[in-house]
């Protein structure tokens, strides 16, 4: 309750009068002798006891007449929903819009939902009362809030007009958290905006898809939001609420005995003592304090976790205790919404019954052949699904593939594939960039083109004798490996055809492996190093004879490897596995194994072991034994040396101890451990196993492209959708001295993208796509959003003209009490009246 | 209203001191107002002429006198059965009761006695005067010679009331005193156990008597006209009570009349006539009730 003039309330003290003179002016009977007394004995005592009542009947209406008056001035005021939005204080909101991709989907007259989403903001700060203050946040944005956000209504009003849908989007609970942080900042704030005191509000603007909101942060943003206070005048309806509660918490073991299996109640009922014992103690100027929120929060995540085991056992709740969980249900919903420190609306704009046909897949697939005569097969492959209702659709594919174009039916809710077959002799070494897109439009026209780059990488495979098994079995192994959209094509070199060695003769290379060299000359072990020093990949398989090993151990060969080779190792047969330790599993090449050996793998069942195999001396810097054998003294397997950079990605060298798949050395080559091991060599050398080096996801994280490895700055160029002019230039994009990758953020759309130098070819190829989640158009369920933001939070919008209509009920209006009171007042003025005159009227003619 | 009648009024015969004036404007009010002189038709034996006054009925008058002197007398007759009555006053504290300050119950109860008094020798029926408190304190035997009018006023007019009354000890000890039937007009505001004084009366009723009971009320006690917080303090004892007598009224009232009612009912079981009278009530009730009583037994 408010009061237009609160000084007034001083005048309460009046009401001290009726009662003083009450006790003072005590009415003295007058003396009379009687002689039908005896008339009067049998009754006396009811007539006392009701002349006392009478005396303080007109008493109390005297005291109540006082205080009706000093009220009725006070001009007291009371909200209808104190949890609603208010409407003639000034408050502090947050407005959150979803620019994601999805709010692209339009309906009648080309309003898209953030079309849609900014009129109805409009109208949402047409309800805020008048010098509120609005914070505007972007989900497309990430940047910290700072003062100078705070606007005024025409300030936001003109900040809304300007907001765009964005491609690279993070949730809208991401931006709900930052929210809440800021709304935690301001409640314990004293300065002299006064925010701190102001009511606040939290107002968010979305579609409402399963990709805006993340479930997962449904924990974490309920304790954000608990640790917002609420301001004092809430604190008394949260006290109020607190004797009910133990009652029913009381009750719970005997009423739902399952509930207690899962919840002790003790915690809260103990949170919710310690928070009454407060409460009382706590003085408006003294207030926001460092105690009370610890203890409301405490209070607050307890009741949720109560709250969120009652849902779930709602419909298991035994017949006789239905009306008990009600009760307990809605006190706790009570309680929640008084100890809230803010009011929070999600308003949804999206629509109920979506219908979209979405590409939300497209990626290079390597088909093997049925039968072993045919070579595999690239294909590429795209994904359609149809949401809401059947779609029949034309599939057009840009890549020189047959067939061009497809048409295929799709059914609601069904995700149908195409294939497009690639000729391979066609495909040449080098990027290639390709491009679906599904007719005719449809509603959110933005999910129906699908981009993929995809690149045939070279690989330096170097060997004395390019024709040995050995070699070209190395050579197919890694070519049939493929990482994102990065496949390889093995070139087979003797060191001799490489010709004159010098420094960067290996940049064009993704890897470059030595197979059991025999006398690899210093040149080359410097041209080696310098491609180590640019963030190259160098895998070494070590010689045969330990006659080699003076090539190996020599300044500008350690200047590469990672140890010395000291003398040949004979196991034995069977020979020794590696040792499969836990700690092993935590380096990015060893770290799939794991999930491999719990599987039913033929390796794992048939372990592989080495019979041969270089004893080494690893060195002790920038070196780290990856894996060691299982053999008496745990011989290193494999030892990796980082060549660490100041910039972009470090240079890496895996020394192999035995050769692999050579047959006296080891068993390798007979199950997939050898595929396996090639796999992951070939994708950790290369780096396209740990970055999706070609095809990236319009989320937030910024594209790294790879580059070629340059010893100057340079300056290049953006475009998308081709790889010159005419196609669309986009931006300017520096990428300094000695980086092997770049970063783009200016590459934010949906679209293939080139980069080049000048005039020069395109020095690099990738794709952005939408997140193939922002297609799915399911709703997240209201109970996600409103155990965070409080009940009856999220308002949906479809098909209202006006949102007030929606708000109705939502906001509190300040109902005039003075009317009321004049009321009362009259009939307290004719009560007091009347029983004045009853019980007085005779007094003063006889007295 | 004639002179003779505004004296039927208390509050007006409250101004008048003497006593014997009293019963005379009382009683000549009374017989003024009934148009009919109430002096005929008691006797058939001719005793003495008196002089004619106006409401005697023409057929009693003398016309052989009239004839010889040209004066109006009229012919009186010797009442061969006269009715013998006694006029017996309470004289409990409680009768000296007046909330208003005009006449008390017991001066009340004397205008109404000497009235009658005065309206029976006038009958020539013989009257006596009997006293009581806890024990019979005066009394005069009955006489109808005119000199007995003034032996009872002289008695009526110096009697006081003061302390406790014993109504139906005395009552008692007049049934066993009063040995002729006669009438019997009892003067009290009868504020004591109903029961043990029926039980009395239903004794003098047994002797023969004819019973006048003149319930006589203080006009407070019978309208309980206070408001307002009052403490009533008892006159016969030390009883004392602080009451919102507005609120009492109603409860107060409601038992009077059941106390009234019982004297009513059971004094109509026993031919007794109950008059509830009070100061208020003029005197010409009480005579007419005399007279009928009178007009019953010829």
């Amino acid at each position: 309750m408010t009061f237009t003039f609160p000084l007034l309330l001083g005048g309460l003290l009046l009401i001290g009068i009726p009662v003083a003179l009450h006790l003072l002016l005590r009415q003295k009977p007058k003396t009379v002798l009687f002689p039908a007394f005896r008339f009067l004995v049998k009754r006396h005592r009811t007539n006392l006891t009701k002349l006392r009542l009478r005396h303080i009947l007109l008493m109390a209406m005297r005291v109540l007449l006082l205080a009706a008056i000093v009220l009725a001035l006070a001009q007291p005021k009371v909200k209808d929903n104190p949890w609603s939005l208010p409407s003639d204080q000034a408050v502090a909101a947050v407005f959150i819009f979803d620019t994601s991709a999805s709010m692209e989907y339009t309906v009648a007259a080309n309003q898209s939902r953030l079309k849609d989403a900014q009129k109805r903001a409009v109208e949402m700060l047409k309800l805020l009362p008048e010098n509120s203050e609005v914070v505007i946040l972007d989900s497309a944005d990430s940047l910290p809030i700072g003062k100078g956000d705070w606007l005024q209504r025409d300030k936001a009003a003109e900040r809304i007009g300007q907001l765009t849908l964005h491609s690279a989007n993070a949730t809208v609970s991401a931006r709900v958290a930052a929210a809440l942080d800021l709304l935690t900042r301001i409640a314990v704030t004293k300065d002299d905006s006064q925010r701190g005191q102001r009511a606040r509000v939290v107002c968010i603007f979305s579609d409402r898809t399963v990709a805006s909101w993340d479930v997962r942060e449904r924990k974490s943003l309920q304790e954000l939001a608990n640790h917002v206070l609420p301001t004092f005048d809430r604190l008394s309806s949260v006290y109020s609420g607190i004797s009910e509660q133990e009652k029913l918490l009381a009750e719970l073991p005997q009423r739902l005995a399952t509930v207690i299996q899962s919840f002790p109640v003790e915690g809260l009922t103990g949170a919710l003592q310690n928070l009454k014992e407060r409460l009382p103690s706590l003085r408006a100027e003294d207030y926001p304090d460092k105690g009370t929120q610890p203890l409301l929060a405490a209070v607050r995540g307890k009741q949720q976790e109560l709250l969120a085991i009652l849902e779930q056992q709602s419909k298991s709740v035994p017949e006789n205790a239905k009306e008990y969980h009600t009760k307990l249900t809605t006190a706790l919903q009570t309680s929640l919404r008084n100890s809230a420190g803010f009011t929070a609306f999600y308003v949804d704009v999206g629509v109920e019954q979506p219908r979209d046909g979405a590409l939300t897949d497209f990626q290079l697939l390597l088909e093997s052949p049925v039968n072993g005569n045919s070579e595999a097969q690239f294909k590429l492959r795209a994904d359609i699904q149809a949401t809401g209702e059947d779609f029949r659709s034309t599939l057009a594919c840009d890549a020189t593939a047959s067939p061009h174009d497809v048409t295929l039916d799709v059914k609601a809710g069904k995700r149908e594939h195409v294939h497009f077959d690639l000729d391979k002799s066609k495909l040449k070494l080098g990027h290639h960039q390709v491009k679906v897109i599904a007719t005719p439009g449809d509603q959110l026209p933005i999910n129906n083109a699908r981009y993929l780059t995809f690149a045939f990488r070279n690989v330096l495979v170097l060997a004395d004798s390019p024709s040995d098994v050995q070699v070209q079995t190395w050579a197919r192994a890694i070519e049939a490996n493929h990482f994102g959209a990065a496949r390889y094509r093995c070139e087979i070199k003797t060191p001799t055809s490489l010709g004159e060695k010098a420094p960067g003769m290996f940049n064009k290379y993704a890897a470059v492996f030595l197979c059991a060299l025999k006398e690899p000359d210093d040149k080359l072990w410097n041209a080696l190093a310098d491609y180590a020093g640019k963030g190259g990949g160098i895998g070494v398989i070590p010689p045969a004879q330990e006659s080699n090993k003076d090539r190996y151990n020599g300044k500008a060969a350690q200047e590469v490897l990672p140890a010395t080779l000291d003398k040949i190792v004979d196991a034995k047969a069977p020979g020794v596995d590696w040792g499969w330790k836990g700690d092993i599993y935590k380096h990015p090449l060893l770290h799939p194994f794991q999930e491999w050996r719990l599987g039913k793998w033929d390796f794992v069942e048939y372990p592989r072991a080495a019979t041969l195999y270089w004893q080494t001396e690893p060195r002790k810097e920038q070196v780290q034994v990856l894996v060691r054998y299982a053999d008496a003294i745990n011989h290193p397997a494999l030892v990796e040396q980082v060549v660490e950079k100041k910039r972009g990605r470090a240079g890496r060298v895996l020394l192999f101890t035995t050769l692999p798949g050579w047959p006296i050395w080891n068993n390798y080559l007979e199950n997939s451990f050898y595929v396996a091991l090639v796999g992951r060599t070939i994708g950790y050398l290369s780096g396209d196993d740990d970055r999706p080096a070609l095809n990236f996801i319009s989320d937030q994280s910024v594209p790294r492209v790879p580059m070629p490895i340059s010893g100057q700055a340079m300056a290049y160029k953006l475009y998308r959708d081709g790889a010159a002019p005419p196609a669309p230039f986009v931006a300017a994009v520096n990428v300094e001295e000695g980086q092997n990758e770049a970063r783009i953020p200016q590459a934010a759309e949906p679209g293939n993208y080139t980069l080049r130098a000048g005039d020069t070819d395109p020095v690099a190829w990738f794709s952005v796509n939408l997140p193939p989640e922002e297609s799915d158009l399911t709703k997240v369920p209201k109970m996600e959003i409103e155990a965070v933001l409080g009940p009856d939070a999220v308002l949906t919008i479809e098909g209202r003209t006006d949102l007030k209509e929606v708000m109705r009920g939502h906001v509190s209006r300040p109902v005039e009490l003075m009317p009321i009171l004049m009321l009362v007042l009259l009939v307290l003025l004719a009560l007091e009246n009347l029983l004045a005159n009853k019980f007085y009227r005779r007094e003063t003619q006889q007295v | 209203m004639s002179r003779a009648e505004r004296y039927l009024k208390p509050e007006v015969i409250r101004q008048v001191s003497r006593l014997d004036l009293r019963a005379k404007f009382i009683v000549e009010g009374f017989l003024a107002g009934l148009h009919a002189s109430p002096f005929q038709g008691f006797s058939v034996e001719f005793s003495e002429h008196r002089k004619y006054v106006p409401g005697d009925d023409l057929k009693d008058l003398d016309w052989n006198i009239f004839a010889k002197t040209d004066r109006y007398y009229i012919k009186k007759f010797e009442a061969e059965t006269n009715v013998t009555g006694y006029l017996v006053m309470d004289l409990s504290e409680s009768m000296a009761y007046t909330y208003r300050q005009e006449l008390t119950k017991f001066e009340y109860a004397i205008c109404l006695a000497a009235a009658l008094g005065y309206l029976m020798i006038h009958q020539q029926d013989p009257v006596g005067l009997v006293t009581f408190d806890t024990q019979i304190r005066a009394s005069l035997p009955p006489r109808s010679k005119r000199t007995q009018l003034a032996n009872i006023l002289a008695l009526l007019s110096n009697l006081k009331p003061t302390g406790q009354t014993d109504i139906a000890g005395c009552i008692h000890q007049l049934a066993a005193m009063v040995r002729n039937k006669g009438l019997i007009m009892l003067f009290s505001d009868l504020l004591t156990d109903p029961e043990p004084v029926m039980k009395s009366l239903h004794h003098l009723r047994h002797r023969g008597h004819d019973i006048i009971l003149f319930h006589i009320l203080d006009e407070a006690e019978a309208h309980f006209p206070f408001d307002g917080l009052i403490e009533f303090k008892e006159v016969e004892g030390s009883g004392k009570l602080t009451l919102d007598a507005r609120n009492m009224k109603g409860d107060y009232l409601r038992s009077l009349a059941e106390f009234k009612n019982f004297y009513k009912n059971e004094c109509a079981k026993a031919a007794i006539d109950y008059v509830a009278m009070d100061t208020s009530v003029n005197f010409d009730k009480a005579l007419m009730e005399y007279l009928l009583q009178r007009q019953r037994r010829f």
